[in-house]
């Protein structure tokens, strides 16, 4: 009877347990927790198409970080960075302009200090001249990702059809123009800025100075902006290339422009279309006055970098996310040669391995390195100072202005905004 | 009854008319009273004993016990399984329906968010038209100053970045019948449409009353959204994205992460799909289609999928959908751990009630095994109770062949009155024990051996294929050997010699025990009344 009891007190201590839940203790279910960062960038679709998937790439290899997007065309996107820096809401880990270091990190105190983050970002993989450039008030800022430089690209089909060499003068040039126009077509053009650092080389090769000083001052006079504003008439006048304004694009694919100057890392948005459709595009030799040029007048600077904010609240989780945009093996695959040859050793190798180093955009760079291209200034590229020129030059060409006034005007602009 | 034995005992002789005397008759039984146990005269060979029937019926008691406890488990087995699988049946039911009604709020939610997003992308488009000339101006007018022209533009263009600066757009500007551009509109963009720009843009517009509308799946493009609004004749402004940024939009909740969330046009191709593999432009998988298609504001479940859709924007649709075996996979592992739960309360169940059933069930069986050992054995062991070995020499004669010869051996202690009285119970009692263990030394090949009062025993023997003076004589030397080693002399308490003797009578005969038996009675009481401790054969 003893067992017979034992049994039905198990039971029911049993039955009384389940139906109250066992224990009566509360239940925790953590949720996941995911550290959000964010991560901001320019370019073309086909860059964000592949920064985009490397993104997903990285929160799949990351769970516990995610990663918010902020990305447009390069064009307006200074002033949205501009906005973002001033008012503190920059981006955690951000591609940046060579040019902005010095604009919002003169102290080198106005973006993250790299060297703290070497736990989680490996610089191995870079020469202490490759970090130089990121360096600023001894405090590394940024991590150069490729080097870059204004490249002239012939469509050297068109110039074959009409039996034209590719150019290699500024005369070329102009002779290119009389034949090419009775088609409407260009023999070269130029965004704005890319038009702005090739009339910079033009006048430098014939003025035989430089536009700023060793110390970074302005060196051209008034006279020397002559020169360049009246050179750009002249090509706008004789159709060698169109004026900035009315540069579209699109014109390379429909063959409208025979070639275009362009960064290193343009090359595979703006020839790409025109490559698979069988045009051999070639880099010609840098323009120069004899064509003979070792470079004069023309710059090269970091293409582009990456530097995380001085005010991120997730330094760790932004370090994580810039190693592997500079050296995983998953971003290289993706990037290519997108952005010109990647500096970090382990890219390079990624891509070496997998026949990456080659195409249109790999010559360019191979061009740029074949020079001693001087470093490119950070004032050389603001926008403020190229819309000036533009706009001086139009108050020429449209006669709202004489050379002489239109040059005065911008030097005296210059020399107060800018140096 | 001992009382009638020590009668014969002291009267020395028997004979025929004593014996019929001491016979108490009815009319159905004949009692041997000097014996000590009841006979039956009518028994029957194919009638069972009292004692066959009790044994049967103790048997009967554990098989009907042992069906008890099997009947028992099995009810409640079944029984709590059917509660079970009901239960569980009932829980995917009802898990099935929480979810559908969790991915009805969040298509709702999804929807809403869609909308505000969209919302805040048309207000932001609107915004254009606080720039000064944006809505005003021509830039399709030959009139206009090729100068003046310009810096409008670039007037216009900076305002126009100015007010997108924080939005991740593709485009946002003005474009001109001419297909002339201002602000910021893509390269991608006016090469996709090539010369077909405005045109094709201003197709976008389904709006007559506010003159706008939103399209995507440009010649098969669906990496962006387009928001198009006509701005005045020759100017339609333009707002697209990539479709990448409705992931802000159509972020799942963590419990519904394996939730499919897609964005469909009309024709059920996708503009965006949480599923990694979609692709986008491609048809939803058609067995979503087929649940989904031209219903509305509805909640399909079946037995692969959950799906619920919404229409957006016009004639867009967010559709999302979960597989029934992920909904229910928790259920599933759940339903694994209450069908081993059930089992084990099972057998719990089963075993409680079969200790139960046995604790009912043992006190018949207990009283009725006791009650059977009693009459089987008699304290010593291999020695039967009287009526057991009745019962069982009756059933060994009567179930041979009416020749199979047998001899009953039956073995008295005598004058044991004398020997209680000169020796007491203690003495006395070894003294049957001693009978006892010679019976069972002497006829260890016997057929059974029985205790027929205080101090007589009776053994069966069967003539196992030896001639019948072969048997007889063997008979004959066995119970002499009982009298002979039986015998013994003991000093009595008052140093006089006691003789401590046995008689025997045994008979021979087949097919009737009770005639055997009676034979081998006169038999000893012929021993008896011829001096005892000897041996009559009949």
């Amino acid at each position: 009877m003893n067992i017979f009891k034992s049994t039905i007190a198990v039971i029911s201590c049993a039955a009384i347990a389940a139906s109250t839940g066992c224990t009566g203790k509360s239940k925790v279910t953590d949720q996941k927790k995911q550290v959000e960062i964010s991560f901001s960038w320019w370019g073309n679709d086909d860059r964000h198409k592949y920064t985009l998937e490397a993104i997903d790439q990285f929160e799949a290899l990351h769970p516990d970080i995610k990663v918010n997007c902020n990305y447009s065309e390069w064009s307006g996107y200074e002033t949205r960075n501009k906005v973002w820096m001033i008012s503190a809401t920059e981006s955690d880990v951000m591609q940046i302009n060579f040019g902005w270091l010095p604009t919002y990190s003169g102290d080198g105190k106005g973006y993250y200090n790299l060297w703290e983050l070497t736990q989680n970002l490996d610089l191995s993989n870079y020469t202490d001249d490759i970090l130089r450039y990121g360096t600023q008030n001894g405090t590394l800022n940024a991590i150069p990702i490729a080097m870059n430089a204004q490249t002239v690209y012939i469509n050297k089909t068109i110039y074959d059809e009409y039996g034209l060499s590719v150019p290699q003068t500024w005369d070329d040039l102009f002779n290119a123009a009389k034949v090419m126009k009775a088609d409407g077509i260009y023999p070269l053009s130029a965004a704005s800025k890319s038009m702005w650092l090739y009339l910079i080389a033009y006048t430098e090769q014939t003025q035989h100075k430089k536009i700023l000083t060793d110390d970074g001052e302005l060196n051209f006079t008034e006279e020397d902006f002559e020169v360049m504003m009246d050179f750009y008439k002249r090509l706008v006048d004789e159709d060698v290339m169109p004026m900035v304004e009315q540069y579209e694009r699109i014109k390379l694919d429909n063959e409208e422009y025979a070639g275009s100057v362009a960064w290193v890392s343009d090359a595979e948005s703006y020839f790409g279309d025109a490559i698979d459709n069988g045009r051999e595009i070639v880099i010609a030799d840098y323009t120069s006055t004899k064509g003979s040029n070792a470079g004069e007048g023309w710059y090269a600077k970091p293409a582009t970098m990456y530097a995380v904010s001085k005010n991120t609240a997730h330094p760790k989780e932004a370090a994580i996310l810039l190693d592997f945009l500079l050296n995983s093996s998953e971003m290289a695959e993706l990037q290519g040669v997108e952005k010109g040859i990647p500096l970090s050793k382990n890219a390079q190798e990624v891509l070496d391995d997998k026949g990456m180093l080659k195409g249109l955009q790999y010559d360019a760079s191979q061009k740029m390195d074949s020079y001693p291209l001087s470093e490119l200034s950070s004032v050389l590229e603001n926008s403020g100072f190229i819309d000036d020129f533009f706009a001086a030059c139009n108050d020429y060409l449209y006669d709202k202005a004489t050379l002489e006034d239109a040059a005065q005007d911008l030097y005296d602009k210059a020399s107060n905004d800018y140096f | 009854m001992c009382l009638e034995l020590n009668l014969y005992q002291n009267y020395g002789e028997i004979d025929e008319k004593r014996l019929n005397h001491l016979k108490y008759q009815d009319s159905h039984d004949i009692i041997l009273v000097s014996a000590g146990f009841y006979l039956h005269n009518n028994f029957q060979e194919d009638i069972m004993t009292r004692d066959q029937v009790q044994a049967e019926g103790l048997v009967r008691i554990k098989r009907m016990s042992v069906w008890m406890i099997i009947g028992y488990a099995v009810i409640v087995i079944a029984a709590v399984l059917g509660i079970t699988i009901f239960a569980v049946n009932q829980y995917d039911k009802l898990t099935k329906d929480k979810v559908s009604s969790m991915t009805s709020t969040l298509n709702v939610q999804l929807r809403l968010n869609l909308d505000s997003y969209l919302d805040r992308m048309e207000k932001t488009g609107t915004l254009a038209y606080s720039v000064d000339n944006a809505y005003s101006y021509d830039a399709t007018d030959p009139s206009n100053d090729e100068y003046e022209a310009i810096n409008t533009e670039k007037q216009i263009s900076d305002d126009l970045y100015a007010l997108c600066l924080m939005e991740n757009f593709v485009d946002y500007g003005i474009v001109y019948s001419n297909n002339h551009t201002v602000g910021k509109v893509s390269n991608g963009t006016t090469k996709l449409f090539g010369d077909s720009l405005y045109t094709d843009l201003t197709a976008m517009i389904n709006s007559s009353l506010t003159h706008d509308g939103w399209s995507t799946g440009y010649h098969g493009d669906y990496d962006r959204i387009y928001y198009v609004k006509q701005m005045n004749d020759n100017a339609a402004f333009v707002i697209s994205f990539y479709t990448a940024e409705l992931d802000e939009v159509f972020d799942n909740p963590e419990n519904l992460s394996d939730m499919a969330v897609r964005l469909t046009d009309s024709s059920y191709n996708i503009i965006y799909s949480s599923v990694r593999d979609d692709i986008p432009g491609s048809s939803i998988p058609n067995e979503i289609l087929d649940d989904i298609r031209g219903k509305d504001m509805a909640v399909v479940s079946n037995e692969n999928n959950i799906s619920t859709i919404n229409s957006t924007n016009g004639d867009w649709y967010i559709i999302c959908s979960i597989p029934t075996s992920i909904i229910l996979k928790e259920a599933a592992d759940m339903r694994k751990y209450i069908y081993l739960a059930a089992l084990a309360a099972a057998f719990i169940a089963a075993l409680a009630g079969a200790i139960f059933v046995r604790k009912m069930a043992d006190p018949v069986g207990t009283v009725t095994a006791g009650l059977s050992d009693e009459i089987s054995e008699d304290g010593y062991e291999n020695i039967l109770g009287s009526r057991f070995f009745r019962d069982k020499a009756n059933n060994l004669i009567s179930k041979s062949s009416d020749k199979q010869e047998f001899a009953v051996i039956l073995a008295d202690i005598d004058n044991f009155n004398g020997t209680l009285s000169e020796f007491g119970r203690t003495f006395a009692d070894s003294q049957i024990a001693r009978m006892a263990n010679l019976i069972r030394e002497v006829f260890p090949d016997c057929e059974c051996i029985g205790r027929t009062s205080d101090n007589s025993f009776a053994v069966l023997m069967k003539n196992n294929a030896a001639t019948s003076e072969f048997f007889k004589s063997l008979v004959v030397s066995r119970g002499v050997d009982i009298c002979d080693m039986f015998r013994k002399t003991e000093k009595s308490p008052d140093g006089n010699d006691f003789e401590i003797t046995a008689s025997v009578g045994a008979s021979i005969g087949s097919g009737n025990y009770q005639d055997i038996y009676d034979k081998s009675y006169i038999a000893l009481c012929t021993s008896k009344d011829n001096g005892k401790s000897r041996l009559t054969m009949l």
